[in-house]
């Protein structure tokens, strides 16, 4: 039923759409006027073009409908107590190094990238999807953390590993005081002013002179940046650094999730003045959530300067907080899998979409809109946004 | 001599130029069972919010076992010692039912952050304790069955139930049920009152507000009569039954 309403919005988008793909737009500056053209041709084309996408989005769909004839993965259940054993968590970081070994230059950075993703979505998912509370300008606090680090550098030795707590730590507590008046207050105040404090900030580090760079941003000095040892590449020990900070900050919130403060969290999701008759103080809880957020961005902005070398405003951008947030929803909200699955593919699929069929790489957006709507229509609560509790009791600890 | 249980005095709170509440008083000397009944629109739940401190009330005092609570944050209250059910229940409803009362286990659990990231041996003995307690109080209101359940899923009755399990979690001396009864066939008012009567016999002072008169008669030891806000009667169930302005207010001039 809703595979077939997917199907029809998908068949609307396209008919709404059509008229501007088969138009070919002829600005004439000189007289100011627009003339639309008709080209049958490069229609079509769009059209053929799009049939890969197509096929990738039924495929999709088709796997969801059918989940439940696929063989299953291990039970969540057994997870979680995987996920009890001391050894889990190194075994878990070894698990991903290997792979870092025999991949290209190219796959390793891409994976260096997912992992920052990851970091990104899963620290999100403590206010927006645990909390409840709304922020449209994450992208902010990832600035932070790289800036940070940036300009310390430039004045102090601080390698990447050194800045990683430092990152953290600015931009916790920048999270922390933008919160701490908006989040005395109830409903998506803070969606608002998240995303005025983001494109104020972005200004700020465009106008910030010689200590932020301007437009042109900071080069990290190459004591500093994220360099080969051991015989290893410098993006080889890129993903690694990515991948085991990654693993460990994802611990670390399943973690705090799994405590009374995650409880609390969820809690005032589902209703604030219960949550405060039952003795959760609602207050000082959101700003811890908001400010833990903020930290893991910073976390995830340090490995980003380190690896890249560079930072520049663009660090600092809406559609980098649309990003995120949508990772977040689209794996499901309050669900930490979710927003991992979540990370990767919308990280991996424009990636895949421009390395896979480059002619069709003025429709990149668009394909990635009509994948993003075709999810959420077949599953509204994210990919892995169910029975959450369910499995998480099944194999609690006693 | 000592001071009461339970005291609130002269509690008054106006939206606008309406008087919700005027100058209530009631008093719980030890851990006792009062009921407040009036007629819908009465302020009875805005009473109980004043004394949450979901309203700040303009005047008036509110005093727990010598404590004084006026103008606390309601988790405050609830760290002092009065929890509340709410009239129209208001459960977690997407958490489990042991969650639900894990969550009112909140101020007991003194875990840190740190704690639960490096799960230190104190913090999963913390934990299994909170479990432990959790355990116990959905076996005394009967949801052992159902603890891995959703809450949106519980029937209504187990729903109330759920929710005075939360609040009993929160280790209250005193417990505000806002309509326990409400919506409830004779045979689940009969498994209330012999829950009510356990809560009580925890050393936990129970005030109620409820509509279901075999409920407040069976239970409770004083009544306290509002009507538009104001007390107009207070005293044993025996002796409100009788007494003609209370009639008057429930069924009107010469009934």
């Amino acid at each position: 039923m809703k595979l077939k309403t997917s199907l029809l919005l998908t068949g609307f988008v396209l008919l709404l759409s059509a008229p501007l793909l088969w138009g070919r737009l002829d600005p004439d500056y000189s007289l100011g006027t627009v003339a639309l053209g008709l080209d049958l041709a490069r229609g079509l084309e769009f059209f053929r073009n799009l049939l890969p996408a197509i096929a990738l989005g039924l495929l999709f769909a088709g796997l969801l409908r059918f989940r439940h004839r696929l063989p299953r993965l291990p039970r969540p259940a057994r997870l979680d107590q995987l996920k009890e054993r001391s050894w889990a968590i190194p075994a878990l970081i070894a698990l991903l190094w290997l792979p870092g070994l025999f991949l290209g230059s190219k796959g390793l950075s891409q994976a260096t990238f997912a992992a920052q993703y990851v970091l990104l979505a899963v620290g999100l998912n403590i206010t927006v999807g645990m909390a409840g509370i709304l922020v449209l300008g994450y992208s902010a606090y990832f600035a932070i953390g790289a800036y940070v680090f940036a300009v310390l550098q430039q004045w102090i030795w601080l390698p990447w590993w050194m800045a990683l707590p430092v990152g953290f730590a600015a931009s916790a507590l920048m999270g922390w005081l933008v919160a701490l008046p908006s989040l005395r207050l109830r409903g998506d105040y803070l969606a608002i002013v998240t995303l005025g404090f983001a494109e104020a900030l972005r200004e700020i580090l465009r106008n910030g002179g010689a200590i932020t760079g301007g437009d042109k941003g900071i080069v990290i000095a190459v004591p500093h940046r994220i360099n080969g040892i051991l015989g290893l590449t410098s993006q080889q020990v890129a993903w690694m650094a990515a991948a085991a900070v990654a693993v460990l900050g994802v611990a670390a919130i399943d973690r705090i999730y799994h405590s009374r403060l995650g409880r609390a969290w969820v809690a005032i999701r589902e209703d604030e003045v219960a949550a405060g008759a039952m003795g959760i103080p609602t207050v000082r809880m959101k700003i811890l959530a908001f400010s833990l957020s903020a930290g893991f961005a910073g976390l995830s902005g340090v490995l980003y300067a380190g690896f890249t070398v560079f930072v520049d405003p663009s660090a600092c951008t809406f559609e980098e907080s649309v990003l995120v947030l949508a990772m977040v929803i689209l794996g499901g909200l309050g669900s930490i899998p979710g927003s991992i699955v979540g990370a990767i593919l919308l990280f991996l699929i424009p990636t895949w979409l421009r390395d896979w069929f480059p002619q069709m790489q003025d429709y990149r957006l668009l394909i990635f809109g009509m994948i993003l709507v075709a999810v959420m229509l077949t599953r509204p609560q994210g990919l892995l946004g169910s029975n959450r509790h369910k499995a998480e009791l099944e194999g609690a600890p006693e | 001599m000592t001071a009461p249980l339970f005291r609130a005095s002269g509690l008054t709170k106006s939206f606008g130029g309406l008087a919700a509440v005027q100058g209530v008083s009631l008093e719980l000397p030890t851990a006792t069972i009062q009921a407040v009944i009036g007629p819908n629109g009465a302020g009875k739940t805005t009473f109980f919010n004043c004394l949450t401190g979901i309203y700040r009330p303009d005047a008036g005092q509110v005093e727990l076992a010598g404590q004084n609570l006026s103008g606390m944050a309601p988790h405050q209250v609830c760290h002092a010692g009065l929890a509340r059910t709410f009239q129209n229940i208001r459960l977690f409803p997407e958490m489990t039912v042991l969650e639900n009362v894990l969550a009112g286990r909140f101020a007991h659990l003194h875990t840190t952050l740190w704690a639960a990231v490096l799960r230190t041996p104190a913090y999963r003995e913390a934990e299994a304790h909170a479990r432990g307690i959790a355990r116990e109080l959905l076996d005394f209101v009967g949801l052992s069955r159902h603890e891995k359940q959703w809450a949106r899923n519980l029937p209504y009755g187990l729903q109330r139930r759920l929710e005075i399990a939360r609040a009993l979690a929160t280790e209250p001396k005193v417990l505000l049920l806002d309509e326990p009864g409400a919506g409830m066939n004779p045979n689940e008012i009969d498994t209330l009152i012999g829950l009510v009567d356990q809560v009580r016999a925890r050393d936990v002072g129970v005030i109620l507000i409820e509509h279901h008169m075999k409920l407040v008669m069976e239970l409770a030891e004083r009544i306290l009569v509002l009507e538009h806000g104001e007390p107009i009667a207070a005293g044993t169930p025996a002796e409100i039954r009788d007494d003609p302005r209370v009639i008057e207010a429930y069924l009107g001039k010469g009934a």
